[in-house]
């Protein structure tokens, strides 16, 4: 048995090769948009994108996928992939984010020995669709075969969106480390008091995005002439 | 699949690179098999300034958006190109030799050896003469280093052979050669060393800057000038 901080430590570092770091996650467009222009409006911007797209979407998702890989059921792994997929509003999201998908698949299979990360490698090499498989997906099912609780399993995941749009707020924006990290450091209570809900309910509920904004910049991201990120 | 020689071609922005990616199609995409991967911190300008150049047939380009790190998308995250590299190689089975070219970045940038099997490093004179001495991982380690657009040297104040010796101390036994790539100049020896590349095919498993004794001392031989000597203000001791 590996250690589970260790692990846990080594997967979610930014340097994992997942190709994260060239991920905005919309806010480059909020940005440009002037949505977003200091770190108070980053502090809103980041609170309503996690609260209401980014847990009830990508964190749902990541708690079925974890449930799911638990049971061994790859195909429902498919399955859900299809419906996290119809709720991408452009092809550059689903294709990216499945990019991103596949890498933490096979470096995590390259890196770590385990039959239900081979197989879930193997399936997903063999899927013709650019759209397989979706992060949330990926990192979901993986930390279940790392052995990962689904509590810090979710709360790795949006705290590793949270850390990135703090990145691009430096590059961008641009603001001062101090400002970020400060508000990096005080998003735990938030972060865990939706966490603990969602894990009440996640099992009753259905995927869902109710923040258009995120929508919006992630189809708006597409028709920048330059960008600094992906989407 | 066959086998699949990757070739990395890196080096400073506006330095040449995506010209010398040109210029290396319009000599081998008859003769070989090639895909080509480009990456951009901002756009697709390169992937498209090689489509419209007709550089090689449309869909053996494609371009990565890097974002803000084009060293991590070639060295320690290179998921985005591995990604692109296997998309183009299912498309292209029959690919013999892949081109990646990385953004435009600073002198310490260098490809992880899981990428690319070669690496190219392409500076210019412009950037100054003191360049081969500030080095690098690109400078002193790639396996073929271009020194491009020499014709600029008079107007810049540089001398080609500072640059000369500079990079005989740095890189010792590597090649490293002079370009002039708006008129090919050069181009021949750089044709030559990939189809010395492609006739041997195996990847010579201790690297030949590992072997460097100029790491510590050394005075390289094979380096090349394919313009006329008398035409440039530096001289050779070979």
């Amino acid at each position: 048995m590996k250690d589970q901080l260790i692990t846990l430590l080594h997967i979610t570092d930014s340097g994992y090769p997942t190709g994260s770091f060239a991920h905005s996650w919309g806010l480059e467009y909020a940005i440009y948009s002037g949505w977003v222009k200091d770190i108070n409006s980053l502090s809103d911007w980041c609170k309503d994108s996690i609260q209401y797209s980014f847990l009830p979407l990508e964190g749902r998702v990541s708690l079925k996928a974890w449930d799911l890989a638990g049971k061994n059921d790859f195909s429902g792994l498919f399955n859900l992939n299809e419906e996290l997929v119809a709720f991408r509003t452009s092809h550059t999201m689903r294709t990216t984010n499945a990019q991103m998908g596949r890498s933490f698949i096979k470096i995590t299979n390259t890196s770590y020995k385990d039959s239900r990360i081979e197989k879930l490698y193997t399936l997903v090499t063999q899927n013709e669709s650019l759209y397989c498989m979706q992060h949330p997906i990926a990192y979901g099912a993986i930390l279940n075969c790392l052995s990962i609780s689904k509590n810090i399993m979710l709360k790795s995941l949006l705290f590793g969106i949270l850390k990135q749009w703090g990145q691009v707020a430096m590059r961008i924006i641009p603001l001062g480390q101090k400002d970020v990290h400060f508000f990096l450091a005080c998003i735990t209570d938030f972060l865990n008091e939706l966490i603990t809900e969602e894990l009440k309910k996640y099992h009753n509920c259905e995927l869902q995005s109710v923040c258009p904004g995120l929508d919006i910049a992630g189809m708006g991201h597409d028709s920048l002439k330059a960008r600094y990120f992906i989407n | 699949m066959g086998n699949l020689i990757r070739i990395g071609i890196g080096g400073p922005v506006g330095s040449g690179k995506s010209h010398l990616l040109l210029r290396i199609c319009e000599k081998l995409r008859d003769k070989y098999s090639i895909i080509a991967i480009t990456n951009d911190i901002y756009t697709r300008e390169d992937a498209q300034f090689l489509t419209n150049k007709k550089a090689l047939q449309p869909g053996r380009i494609i371009g990565v958006e890097t974002g803000g790190c084009p060293h991590s998308a070639i060295r320690d995250d290179i998921s985005l190109n591995l990604d692109a590299l296997s998309i183009m190689r299912k498309k292209f089975p029959d690919t013999q030799l892949a081109f990646i070219e990385s953004g435009g970045d600073n002198l310490s940038a260098t490809f992880s050896p899981d990428l690319v099997d070669y690496q190219i490093y392409v500076i210019d004179v412009a950037q100054g003469d003191d360049i081969p001495r500030k080095g690098g991982m690109g400078i002193g380690r790639s396996d073929l280093l271009v020194v491009n657009k020499i014709d600029l040297a008079p107007y810049v104040d540089v001398s080609l052979e500072s640059i000369h010796s500079d990079l005989e101390a740095v890189r010792g036994p590597l090649p490293f050669v002079f370009t002039n790539l708006k008129k090919s100049e050069g181009m021949k020896y750089i044709i030559n060393w990939i189809e010395e590349i492609m006739a041997n095919q195996e990847k010579n498993s201790n690297p030949l800057w590992a072997q460097n004794p100029t790491l510590k001392s050394g005075i390289s031989k094979d380096h090349h000038h394919e313009h006329e000597h008398s035409n440039h203000p530096h001289h050779h001791s070979h």
